[in-house]
């Protein structure tokens, strides 16, 4: 997996950050609590310690090659930590999925749409999260994790606490000891309560900047940038509180355009998913099973609002991926019966039809890296083609 | 019985039309809208200006210019028709590989569309990249394979030669990429089945035909002069998307210029590529290299020095990677030249070489429960492009300090 993660970086990586990127460095503290400002706030805090200015595209690029390094270290971790837990019954199919999950992940912070975007610290904190519930130890810290990560990017709500979520219910809906009903439902109760509380003021109560702040975040912005550039959607919504779904009128046809291409064309995929997942929710048969089963496979749900107000598809379905492969590994990593039992046949299955599962990899490769407005670099060439776009 | 070969052809279809929508995912995904000046400045030499090598494509389609009702000398025309040319160089594997489960024994399909698989990873996104999209090499790739279709159906194999001749006609270096394996061939349906003097014949004179063309090609087409230089740059300049030509291309081809000095960076580059493909590709040359070694043991002691050329029909490309640049181009002959050669073999009732791919495939199969990334493994090197080899290996050599 090292090797592949090394292989992916020399391939996949575009050496270059879009201009959403950079301008989310200059969004800090300094004008009041807005959201998305803690890089700010970090590299102004940095920069008044040294004596050198590090308000340059240069720092805000060194500071995403860290942290994509970091992303990479804790998607190891989370690997190892399923494979220890899963067993020697449970090896190879784990090994397959952890294979499939470093594919699609590793790519992803690697373009030049995703190098260096909030999400890779959202991700970092979500695999810590998962990490931690996986291990059973320090699961407190789950918490002021989620709350920094709200803080982070609001939109972690709804694109990956609904994994860290889904565990904590799940785990408290199979515990049968009562200290652990406890435990589990208060983590839940507070994951939940605290990153929607923050969610809710800084997408209600702290956009009430002035155009002044506005000019200075801006001047800020295009010193951040690598051509001088900005991104204007991100500073009208973020300072000025403007409703930007007039500027991303281009995007949302993008997305009408690209998203049944993919629908079409990732099929096969979606088709064995539903057949794994029907197949796992019909072997759990207590209340407490199913209603687990419910959540694990509602899940994804929270990113619906995501996909009817925004525009960001690529990333949404890299979240869904993400979540359906991260959740199969953590419930085989807890030896849940029905889903142990579900891999089991599945893998016979793909062991006996491997010509089959071969091209169902190399398939899933030209899918790769997943984008941010735009899918995937093949869905973006066939819209071209048929849109003349 | 007849319901057991109806379920195998069903399984057949299926794998092919799974192939088919592989294939078309693949071509969009690498698909790169343009096509380079060299595949551009191609169209403008032609036999006009005496019997140059090259000019073949160029005159039949300066020809069709004069015939059709619209104008075919410019960017777009050109752009269009390769996508057709492309779409129809992927019909003919899809051809070849069909030919080839029809007449492979049932006992080692499961093999042949393993090697199926792993040659339509190099083979599809080859020639739809901005490097290689409309280069001549697909017309050379078209003959060679309807060639390889002649032999292992046993069926009009007398149009090997005019084939031959033709694909020589559009581009001399076929003689040292792609003839290896219909010669290679020929040699072994002379020494292994019956009509030994007919393919001898089609041999020799396949061969001689061949290099004669190469020959005079190479030594006396070069002498158009200053002023033909000059039409056909203005003519090579209409057909590209921005107004250049290739400026190498039509010194050597209609000056003689020698080439080998302005290619200096390439050949550097690849000197700094090379070892750094070869160390990559170990883990998919060390089971090529199993497998030869298997194949050489159950070969019969007789039948060894055929075996040798069998092996060694690849050398062919050497000339061309010691004085030439398109290390890419030669990496894809080199891939070609085996897989055809196995699928070939097994088509025609070899007995060592199946033997050999099966034991591999076991071997591999029991050593490791993730052995099949071996067939993933070539995606990474995705697309092979002509004077870097690869993608990945350009970005390698990028990141360690070598810089254009």
């Amino acid at each position: 997996m090292v090797f592949y993660i090394l292989l992916a970086v020399c391939l996949y990586f575009e050496r270059g950050m879009d201009i959403m990127n950079t301008t989310v460095f200059a969004l800090h503290y300094g004008h009041g609590f807005l959201s998305r400002g803690v890089l700010g706030t970090f590299l102004q805090i940095w920069n008044s310690l040294t004596d050198v200015d590090l308000l340059s595209y240069h720092t805000v690029y060194q500071i995403s090659e860290a942290a994509t390094a970091v992303y990479f270290v804790f998607l190891l971790l989370f690997v190892y930590v399923i494979l220890k837990k899963a067993g020697e019954s449970n090896e190879f199919p784990a090994k397959w999925i952890c294979l499939i999950l470093m594919f699609i992940s590793v790519p992803m912070f690697l373009s030049k749409d995703n190098f260096g975007r909030l999400d890779v610290y959202l991700m970092i904190l979500s695999l810590f999260c998962l990490i931690l519930l996986t291990a059973e130890k320090a699961e407190w810290l789950i918490v002021p994790a989620v709350v920094f990560a709200a803080v982070i990017h609001e939109g972690f709500v709804f694109m990956n606490l609904n994994i860290i979520l889904v565990i904590l219910f799940y785990k408290f809906m199979v515990k049968t000891d009562r200290k652990d009903k406890i435990k589990y439902g208060s983590l839940f109760l507070l994951s939940f309560l605290l990153p929607s509380l923050l969610f809710l003021y800084f997408e209600f109560f702290s956009h009430t900047f002035g155009a002044e702040v506005y000019r200075e975040t801006e001047a800020l912005a295009r010193t951040l940038s690598m051509d001088g550039g900005f991104h204007e959607q991100v500073l009208r919504h973020e300072i000025l509180g403007e409703d930007i779904r007039g500027l991303e009128v281009e995007h949302h046809r993008w997305n009408r355009e690209d998203l049944p291409i993919f629908l079409v064309l990732f099929s096969p995929f979606i088709w064995y998913a539903v057949r794994f997942f029907r197949s796992y929710a019909s072997k759990n048969k207590t209340a407490e099973e199913k209603w687990s089963a419910f959540a694990v496979l509602a899940g994804p749900l929270t990113l619906l609002p995501e996909f009817i107000l925004k525009v960001d598809y690529g990333r949404y379905i890299f979240g869904i991926c993400f979540y359906y492969l991260a959740i199969t590994l953590f419930l085989l990593a807890k030896k849940d019966k029905a889903m142990t039992e579900t891999v089991a046949s599945y893998y016979q299955e793909a062991w006996g039809h491997q010509l089959a599962a071969a091209l169902a990899l190399m398939y899933l490769f030209l899918f790769l890296p997943f984008r941010s407005y735009r899918i995937c670099d093949v869905i973006t060439s066939i819209v071209a083609m048929i849109f003349k776009n | 019985m007849d319901v057991k070969k109806g379920k195998t052809e069903k399984k057949d279809r299926l794998f092919l039309v799974a192939l088919m929508a592989f294939c078309a995912v693949c071509v969009l995904y690498y698909f790169s809208h343009e096509m380079s000046q060299y595949s551009t400045t191609l169209y403008a030499l032609s036999y006009r200006y005496g019997f140059i090598s090259r000019g073949f494509i160029g005159t039949v389609w300066q020809w069709l210019d004069q015939i059709l009702p619209f104008d075919l000398m410019n960017y777009y025309s050109i752009y269009h028709m390769n996508l057709l040319f492309t779409a129809i160089l992927l019909l003919f594997f899809f051809g070849f590989y069909a030919l080839c489960l029809r007449c492979i024994p049932e006992e080692q399909k499961s093999s042949a569309k393993y090697l199926i698989l792993f040659f339509s990873v190099f083979s599809f996104p080859m020639f739809v990249t901005r490097q290689n999209l409309g280069r001549i090499d697909i017309f050379l790739i078209m003959i060679t394979l309807l060639c390889l279709m002649l032999l292992i159906s046993g069926k009009a194999e007398w149009l090997i030669l005019p084939l031959c001749v033709l694909a020589m006609l559009i581009h001399q270096g076929f003689v040292f990429t792609n003839i290896n394996i219909i010669l290679t061939l020929l040699l072994y349906k002379a020494y292994s089945g019956k009509n030994k003097k007919r393919y001898l014949w089609i041999f020799a004179v396949t061969l001689l035909a061949v290099s004669a063309l190469f020959l005079y090609f190479e030594f006396f087409s070069h002498h158009a002069g200053e002023a033909v230089y000059q039409e056909v740059a203005e003519e090579a300049r209409a057909l590209s998307q921005n107004g250049e030509y290739y400026e190498m291309l039509l010194k050597h081809e209609l000056l003689g210029g020698d080439v080998y000095e302005d290619e200096a960076f390439w050949h550097l580059q690849n000197r700094v590529e090379t070892p750094i493909f070869l160390l990559l590709f170990l883990p998919l040359l060390i089971p090529a290299c199993c497998f030869i070694r298997a194949a050489w043991q159950k070969t019969e002691k007789e039948k060894r020095w055929l075996y040798l050329l069998l092996f060694a029909g690849a050398g062919t490309l050497l000339p061309e990677i010691i004085l030439k640049v398109d290390y890419g181009r030669y990496v894809y002959a080199a891939v070609f030249y085996y897989m055809t050669l196995i699928l070939a073999l097994m088509c025609m009732g070899d007995r060592p070489i199946p033997q050999a791919v099966l034991q591999i495939k076991d071997r591999l199969k029991q050593k490791s429960h993730f052995s099949i990334l071996l067939l993933l493994y070539p995606l990474l090197f995705m697309p092979l492009y002509d004077t870097e080899i690869s993608k990945l290996t350009y970005q390698i050599m990028r990141l360690i300090g070598y810089r254009e």
